[in-house]
């Protein structure tokens, strides 16, 4: 179970979405309802710039584990950002199915 | 470059292309597809990727070119130089690299006999060599099929003898951007999607704006569409002698979203790499036959992205895209980076679902054309070089 650095501790109730890859993240968004999406998002992009100032110490790939963790919670929030913030509800978009739409790192 | 509104502007420019119905035959037909195995993919310079892949000696990687058949193997000499081979042992015909990228270790052995080739495609090693006849191991390297780069990128063409070097088949495309400073970005991200649709298809989708304050409404918003140019016409279109490039302005007056107001804000170092050679905020060159190359003026800073377009068959092509970033030197650029790539790569996804409703509707033949307006001058030019390039016997 990955932890959090300390400022960020209570963001522990949303440690499910700290996922290190972009296909998890995808999947998430896919299968949590919209609700619960519209919630991790209001509660993480109110701590984004604090978060992103975090992080911002560590030269990229060289952050200790609970930094990654809370990094891959900011890329889930940037995932679900456009949903939340632009497209609104999901059934508006007619788009390939994410499990076809393989990711590289 | 500023967008002028003015209408058909664009033929006016290039008076000699037509102005007429494009047909749908060679988006549908499955003779025509098997012609263009010959005389597009195996005459022509085809992008197989770029020199950062492949950064030092005996760097590999291996495409698998589908409607050609061939397994082409790209490898970095201990010379430095970027070579291309058959992916074939000459002993007997087996495919010698299994993996899709990787660090020769000295020698590329063949998983069958064990004969060995150096990176630079000589045969260095036959087990039990005695045993056999007249054999002339300076003659039996790996088959090498034309390679050069422009600018980073490597590209291959399959003619025993090219009509053109790679300078002169990229023509202006190369005068427009010498000196872009592709090697300052990295690529940072790649996707793949297996359609069913014709690789041109994907390809003419792209290859306009048209389309983008329609298919695209919930996605792309207000980021492109202004008020005084609701219909996303371009700021410029150049055409060259096989490709083609449209350019388009980004809206100055959008607003961004919360998530990308913060990335702005925070992001203090945006990363330097300016692309002087960029036409205008987004340019889009279609670089014939199967490959775009998108230059972008981005909120982390310019970056680029390539797509090709992998032809398996008449209904069914691989769409691969690829982002390419300034190398970030923070957290903050780098969560802004994949802010832009999720947020592009979701009207990707839009349009890689679009592709298959076009390929499926085509295919009905409910018509045996298609009408276009003045700014899908390039996907109507493209047409007539795929037209013109198949004429030759």
């Amino acid at each position: 179970m990955p932890t959090l650095p300390e400022p960020f501790r209570d963001l522990e109730p949303y440690i499910d979405w700290s996922l290190p890859t972009e296909v998890e993240r995808m999947a998430r968004k896919a299968e949590v309802p919209m609700e619960e999406i519209i919630e991790f998002h209001g509660v993480l992009s109110a701590r984004l710039e604090e978060i992103v100032e975090y992080l911002n110490q560590f030269p990229y790939g060289e952050m200790p584990p609970d930094a990654q963790s809370l990094c891959d919670l900011a890329l889930s929030l940037v995932e679900v950002s456009m949903l939340v913030e632009m497209y609104k509800n999901p059934d508006n978009l007619n788009m390939v199915d994410y499990e076809r739409f393989v990711a590289y790192q | 470059m500023q967008t002028r509104l003015i209408d058909k502007q664009w033929c006016e420019k290039y008076p000699d292309i037509g102005k007429g119905p494009v047909s749908t035959e060679p988006n549908i037909c499955p003779e025509y597809f098997e012609l263009e195995r010959e005389r597009i993919f195996r005459r022509h310079w085809i992008n197989m990727g770029r020199v950062e892949e492949i950064p030092t000696a005996g760097k590999y990687f291996v495409r698998e070119l589908e409607v050609c058949k061939v397994s082409i193997l790209v490898v970095r000499g201990n010379d430095d130089k970027v070579r291309a081979f058959h992916n074939v042992c000459p002993h007997r015909g087996n495919t010698l690299v299994l993996n899709e990228r990787g660090q020769c270790p000295g020698r590329f052995g063949c998983g069958f006999h064990s004969w060995a080739f150096t990176p630079e495609g000589e045969l260095a090693y036959v087990p039990d060599e005695e045993n056999f006849f007249d054999l002339d191991k300076s003659k039996l390297g790996l088959t090498p099929i034309n390679c050069d780069v422009w600018e980073g990128f490597i590209f291959i063409n399959l003619a025993p003898e090219p009509n053109e070097t790679l300078r002169e088949f990229l023509g202006g495309v190369a005068t427009q951007l010498d000196g872009t400073p592709f090697d300052k970005m990295r690529l940072l991200k790649t996707y793949k999607v297996k359609e069913n649709a014709n690789w041109k298809t994907g390809l003419d989708a792209q290859n306009e704006l048209y389309h983008l304050p329609f298919q695209h409404r919930y996605t792309i918003g207000n980021a492109l569409i202004m008020k005084d140019n609701k219909f996303c016409r371009f700021a410029n279109v150049n055409l060259y002698n096989y490709h083609s490039v449209w350019s388009c302005e980004y809206n100055p007056n959008a607003t961004s979203l919360p998530t990308e107001e913060v990335m702005q804000r925070v992001d203090n170092a945006l990363t330097d790499v300016r692309v002087k050679q960029r036409i205008s905020d987004f340019d889009w060159y279609l670089i014939f036959p199967n490959m775009a190359l998108l230059l972008f003026n981005g909120v982390s800073g310019d970056f680029f992205m390539t797509y090709n377009f992998w032809p398996v068959a008449v209904d069914k092509c691989v769409w691969e895209m690829r982002y390419h970033f300034p190398i970030a030197e923070n957290v903050g650029q780098r969560l802004a980076q994949e802010w832009t790539i999720c947020r592009l790569r979701d009207t990707l996804m839009e349009d890689a679902f679009q592709h298959e409703k076009i390929q499926s509707g085509l295919m009905a033949r409910a018509r045996p054309d298609m009408v276009m307006q003045d700014d899908e001058i390039t996907i109507r030019y493209f047409h007539e070089v795929i037209e013109r390039e198949m004429a030759r016997a």
